[in-house]
């Protein structure tokens, strides 16, 4: 009985942790429309991925059969899967001595407790990894000596609905369930097996992936324009497009919110699967070693991904991979990547001898984990998935997610502004000479020739013309008498580069101290633009009008360029917003 | 020593083909301000190498002192972390692709501790299917259009039809035209490969396979065949198979942007023709199948004329051996037949092209020519696009080194960089004739494509460039396969022959995303504009024609216009169809244009135009102006479509024709009158048997088809003299 304990505590741990409310089952993600009918898109409300989506053929029978609780059926039938198939891994794993450890099924809920941990309830990852173990293990079965035909039929069905069931990510679970067979192999001393037969398991386990990704169609894409973009151009225009397979032919997946998301969760994990490998390195057998060795290679590609600066981010193993996959820009490798990691160490843990050392790292893991970073469960917008406006959810489950979130934590107000702001962006903007406004710029202004500026705008701007943007630069705009204003345009004309990269505006009074603070973009990324179905996206950055949350009353406007590039700042044209009382609505 | 000699080499390489060198990316300051300060550095280690050398075995360095594969591994490494990977116009396009090109470390470091032989056999056949996927998917099952593309469908299309009676009259452009261009622009050698195809389905529906079997299937193919006849083994074979995939952006600009299909087909198959040719001289009896071959690629190379110049220093290779050569029977035989085969179409080409005139086009007074339209409509001058001298591209420079340089700059920077880099150790590693033959030819096109291309840019024989490029492609595989098999000597020879394998690995990815648009450079497909307007223009023609105003040359979704009037089952006019001006050039002389809406509307009527297609601001303007005279069928996105108002269609300028027909090569109708003059320019090679032919000057700079002694009611047709004829009559 002594021996069971650790067991038995583990369990009730875990299980625990699991059905604490909201916490672990709190969706991430929105399906637009019945994820029993096939593909469909699934937008992450964390990171704006969005893809096509569709069940596995036994989830979909399971969601069918109890279809009025399809959110939690689905995925808790996966992670039944991921349960049954970690503990058929870990019998293959563990020495033959400790085969009939006891309750080494009750152990087997540790990975599933760390992968939800650190990644929560994300269909990506459980699809991912859903039939990861069974696929491995079929394959080992298969590679070492010759099955009966039935075998290969059951090995065939494993293959397909791991393909089914990572859609997106089949190259990448096929790729991760081969490299878990080939190290199985190595169990138990070297098996010989043929080249032939390696060469036929390899085809038929990423055949079948191949033609999954092949064939998954593009989501519904709205009418973004050209110069139109969701996400922050962080790396370059374009540069973060995949080289091979389709694409939306813009980014959608938002990396600085990944990054966000996931680097403390990466640093955590890199520390834990150093510790394990430490621990395990003279208990544990070749394969739970090597398992381990390759979470730990995972876990600091994971780690570079998400605490590197973006220039070299975007050089880092994991984004590099995700170019090289077909779709792998559309989802979060990452999180793959760390779900992955999570997995692999808690199988490791249970297939290793002492327990108790297991259960002590899970329960450390588990408790830091918790800490880590508890925005991953409750993403900014989930608030706004349970609101009967239907066509705000349709917003919502596009990639111009990411456009209202953007601007959302300017404008709290803003889901249920939308439609005022579609109409107020189709608005006259007023040149500032109809206000009788005058315009400076410290420092070193070149001159206050409005006039002239609105005539020749290519031979008359307003900027410091010190080549370069160094966040200290200030145009103010000043009124004869108070104006009731809405927004402020801020035109850099044909010098396409000079466009502000942070922008601080104040307004109120002619006195700086006692102004308000009307709006703060600390990096500016376009104005917010809608595309005639009224779905939300960024303009291009160059174009500079700046919305404000209300009509603002002001004698001054203060407008502090806070970002830093090595272009000037420039501004050949000034232009106000005054709202209209005729809001039109958003069409469906 | 082998170190010092090789970095030498290496630098003044990289001196030559790099200029300034900043670290990472083109900010603050440069590492090295020139290309000649490495040049320098270089010269002075071959030096040091020299007199190591002297000092140590009394003799200057081997050419083989010069071969240390990781120190010219070297100038890759300085590529992925210098500006050059991040420059414009780049194969690999940075600075991301860095982080590709390590996970390629990874993987060809992994490969060859465990087996790179059996990846890099197979994987061009991985890379051939990963760039056919990436372009169908760029497709979406629209018609490659871009540029010339559009051009070919058209030409590929009129040889299906006419081949072999070319060149003929054609009436479906300009009031008819010399379908002459099949022999300069090599047509023919992708229609003969490409006939079994053509002939079996329509153009448009296979069109797109036929490029994509060419450029993948192709080129992988011929190279590794080449790669094979220099005896080269399998896997190097391979290697250089996919080195031709991804050898660089340019490659894939004229292939896909511009669509010039004959040059990539007698690329493609250049390094094999010089395999033949080399195994061809150097044996005493060759096989016959070594000379059948040699005898149908050297022809279908050689239907690309500009590839003779190419491939003419190799005739070099021939003296030592010409003695042997000219005793052999089997030898003489084949370049018999070889010659039986090509001079007549070159003689033909030679006399019907003008090529003397063409060769001689970068002459001033010959550019003058081009010069003088303007167009004036309404007093407001349309925009007169590089009518500047400086923006006349077929102007003859002189020998310049400065911009020799920049244009060795601008293409090496688009060049797969272990082209660039290893090219001199590549070709040195060659042996016997392989070694002179190669290095003479890389040398001769690198010489045509840096000086040649000012002195003659009416050639285009910047293109000489890639040539060379695709036949480095040979000796780089093999060098290569070498570094390879001997990664295995310590880590570093590993870690640097992963550097290289890298580029093999990454690069078919990296010509994925050229292929897929995601590139600086892009291409087009046909979008549905070109069948609305086709279409528009077939229900509204009432037997006219279409007349397309202003200068057309790239406006209609990135292509020619050429295929319209075989879509449109209408005869068109507009300034060029084809990519034959360049320059601002209105299809309405100027002797018509001058005289203002008068003149305007004679010359539609003499064109037999019942419908006006207007694409700049302001013909659409000026039709738009006159409800009276034209009135607007649709406007899509770039062409108003305009119907002439009380205008009746007729093909006859005076007298009385009826049923009037035409074909691709020639035109049909029932004369009523025995004189008849017709709305067709007049060209000396036409025939209408039954009656008498002869030009009708209806202007200045407009002459027609003047018939008489027609036999009244009886059909007449109107078509070119047989080629033959053309070919033995005195001026035509």
């Amino acid at each position: 009985m002594k021996r069971r304990i650790p067991s038995i505590v583990t369990f009730c741990l875990a299980v625990l942790i699991l059905t604490l409310p909201g916490r672990f089952m709190a969706p991430v993600v929105i399906t637009c429309g019945d994820p029993t009918s096939g593909w469909l898109p699934m937008l992450n409300l964390n990171h704006n991925a969005y893809f096509m989506w569709r069940l596995d053929h036994l989830s979909q029978l399971v969601s069918e059969l109890l279809s009025p609780t399809y959110s939690v059926a689905a995925p808790l039938f996966r992670l039944i899967l991921l349960l049954i198939g970690s503990w058929i891994l870990a019998r293959c794993l563990v020495r033959p001595e400790g085969r009939h450890t006891p309750f080494l099924w009750l152990l087997a809920i540790i990975p599933l407790a760390l992968l939800l941990a650190v990644i929560g309830i994300n269909p990506l990852v459980l699809g991912t990894l859903a039939w990861v173990p069974l696929v491995a293990v079929v394959s080992a079965i298969l590679l070492l000596k010759p099955q009966p035909r039935w075998w290969w039929l059951l090995g065939a069905v494993v293959i397909i609905e791991n393909c089914r069931s990572s859609n997106e990510a089949a190259l990448v679970s096929s790729a991760l369930a081969l490299l878990i067979t080939f190290l199985l192999l190595g169990q138990d001393g070297e098996t010989p097996v043929s080249n032939r037969r390696k060469l036929t398991v390899c085809a038929l386990v990423l055949l079948p992936a191949l033609y999954t990704v092949v064939s998954i169609p593009l989501p519904p894409i709205p009418d973004y324009p050209k110069t139109g973009h969701v996400v922050p151009d962080e790396a370059g225009e374009g540069s973060l497009l995949p080289l091979i397979g389709p694409t939306l032919g813009f980014e959608s997946l938002h990396r600085s919110d990944v990054r966000e998301l996931y680097h403390s969760v990466a640093t955590y994990l890199v520390v834990l699967t150093f510790a394990s490998l430490a621990l395990m390195r003279r208990t544990a057998s070749k394969t739970v070693r090597s398992l381990v060795v390759v979470a730990t290679l995972l876990s600091i590609a994971a780690f570079l991904d998400t605490n590197l600066p973006e220039t070299f981010a975007s050089i880092s193993p994991i984004a590099s991979v995700s170019r090289l996959l077909p779709w792998g820009t559309q989802y979060s490798l990452t999180a793959i990547c760390l779900g992955t990691v999570a997995w692999l160490v808690g199988v490791a843990w249970i297939s290793q001898p002492k327990k108790g050392l297991a259960l002590a790292l899970a329960v450390i893991s588990l408790a830091a984990i918790w800490r880590a970073s508890p925005t991953i469960y409750s993403p900014f917008l989930q608030d706004y998935l349970n609101t009967s406006d239907q066509s705000l959810r349709r917003l919502l489950c596009s990639p111009s997610a990411a456009v209202i979130r953007h601007f959302a934590y300017n404008h709290p107000n803003l889901t249920q502004d939308l439609t005022n702001m579609k109409a107020l962006s189709g608005n006259k903007w007023d040149d500032l000479g109809t206000l009788a406004g005058s315009v400076t710029m410290t420092p070193t202004a070149s001159a206050d020739i409005l006039s002239k500026a609105q005539k020749v705008e290519t031979y008359a701007r307003w900027s410091p013309r010190r080549g370069k943007q160094l966040g200290d630069e200030l145009l103010t705009v000043r009124f004869p008498n108070p104006v009731t204003v809405r927004g402020i345009e801020l035109d850099p004309g044909s010098y396409a580069t000079d466009f502000p990269r942070g922008l601080r505006i104040l307004g109120g009074d002619c006195d700086q101290q006692k102004a308000r603070l009307l709006t703060d973009t600390p990096s500016w990324q376009g104005s917010l633009a809608f595309t005639p179905k009224g779905y939300p996206y960024l303009s291009a950055r160059n174009q500079v009008k700046v919305f404000f949350n209300q009509n603002e009353t002001v004698s001054c406007l203060f407008v502090h360029q806070t970002g830093q590039a090595s272009f000037d700042w420039s501004v050949s044209r000034v232009r106000i917003l005054q709202e209209q009382q005729t809001p039109s609505t958003l069409p469906d | 020593m082998q170190i010092i000699a090789s970095l030498g080499l290496l630098c003044i390489v990289l001196g030559l083909s790099g200029g300034a060198w900043y670290f990472w990316e083109r900010w603050g300051n440069a590492l090295v301000p020139a290309g000649r300060y490495l040049g320098e550095v270089g010269v002075i280690c071959i030096l040091l190498a020299c007199i190591l050398s002297f000092i140590r075995f009394r003799r200057l360095p081997s050419l083989k002192t010069f071969l240390h594969e990781p120190t010219w591994t070297t100038g890759l490494i300085a590529i992925i972390f210098s500006d050059w990977i991040c420059r414009p116009w780049g194969l690999f396009q940075g600075p991301t692709i860095r982080g590709e090109l390590l996970i390629g470390v990874f993987i060809t470091c992994y490969l060859l501790k465990y087996g790179w032989q059996k990846f890099f056999l197979f994987w061009p056949a991985g890379a051939a299917a990963i760039l056919i996927w990436s372009f169908f998917l760029a497709s979406k099952g629209a018609l490659l259009f871009s540029d010339d593309h559009a051009m070919f469908i058209f030409r590929l299309k009129l040889l299906r039809e006419n081949f072999p009676s070319i060149p003929f009259w054609s009436p479906l452009w300009n009031s008819g035209f010399d379908a002459r261009d099949f022999f300069a622009t090599g047509s023919l050698n992708a229609f003969l490969l490409a006939s079994p195809l053509l002939y079996l389905f329509q153009v448009e529906t296979v069109y797109n396979i036929i490029i994509a079997t060419l450029l993948w299937i192709g080129v992988p193919s011929s190279i590794f065949a080449a790669s094979r006849l220099i005896g080269a083994p399998r896997v190097a074979a391979s290697i250089s198979a996919t080195l031709s995939l991804c050898s660089g952006l340019f490659w894939y600009r004229w292939a896909l942007k511009y669509g010039t299909i004959g040059f990539i087909v007698s690329t493609a198959l250049f390094p094999l023709c010089v395999a033949l040719a080399l195994r061809f001289i150097s044996n005493t009896k060759p096989s016959r199948s070594i000379c059948l071959a040699l005898i149908a690629v050297s022809t279908l190379m050689l239907l690309w004329s500009p590839a003779g110049i190419a491939i003419a220093p190799l005739a070099l290779c021939t003296l030592p051996r010409l003695k042997v050569l000219l005793a052999s029977r089997r030898h003489l035989i084949t370049l018999a037949l070889i010659a039986a085969l090509n001079l007549p179409w070159m003689c033909m080409m030679w006399k019907v092209s003008n090529v003397g005139r063409f060769l001689n086009a970068d002459k001033k007074q010959i550019v003058a020519q081009h010069e003088t339209n303007s167009l004036t409509v309404e007093g407001a001058s349309a925009p007169n696009q590089g009518s500047s001298d400086a923006t006349f591209r077929h102007r003859a420079g002189t020998l310049d080194t400065k911009k020799s340089l920049n244009h060795w700059h601008n293409n090496a920077s688009a060049l797969n960089p272990l082209i660039v880099v290893f090219a001199v150790p590549a070709l040195c590693c060659l042996a016997g004739v392989a070694r002179v033959g190669f290095c003479i030819l890389s040398a001769w096109l690198l010489l045509l494509g840096t000086v040649g291309v000012a002195l003659k840019p009416q050639l285009e024989l910047d293109r000489m460039v890639i040539i060379a490029s695709i036949l480095l492609t040979l000796p780089i595989g093999l060098f290569l396969r070498e570094f390879f098999s001997s990664a295995g000597r310590n880590p570093w020879w590993r870690v640097t022959a992963s550097i290289a394998g890298s580029f093999v690995v990454i690069g078919p990815f990296s010509a994925a995303s050229v292929v897929l648009g995601r590139s600086d450079d892009k291409y087009r497909f046909a979008d549905r504009e070109v069948f609305t307007l086709a279409d528009s223009i077939k229900t509204n023609a009432a037997g006219g024609r279409a007349f397309f105003s202003g200068c057309v040359l790239h406006e209609l979704s990135g292509g020619h216009l050429s295929p319209l009037p075989l879509w449109a089952n209408t005869p068109m006019i507009a300034s060029s169809y084809a990519h034959n001006i360049w320059k601002y050039e209105q299809p309405i002389p100027q002797s018509y244009l001058e005289r203002g809406d008068p003149g305007i509307r004679e010359y539609l009527d003499l064109m037999n135009a019942s419908l006006v297609v207007a694409h700049e601001p302001v013909w659409r303007e000026y039709f738009k102006s006159r409800p009276d005279e034209y009135t607007k069928l649709s406007e899509n996105e770039d062409f108003w479509l305009f119907k002439r108002i009380n205008y009746t269609a007729s093909y006859a300028a005076s007298g009385e024709i009826s049923d009037f027909n035409y074909t691709t090569n020639s035109i049909s109708f029932v004369p009523h009158t025995s004189s008849v003059v017709l709305k067709f320019k007049y060209l000396p090679f036409l025939s209408a048997p039954g009656c008498s032919i002869a030009p009708f000057p209806a202007a200045s700079d407009l002459t027609l088809v003047q018939l008489s002694g027609c036999p009244v009611g009886q059909r007449v047709t109107i078509r070119s003299i047989p080629p033959l004829e053309r070919l033995q009559a005195p001026s035509m």
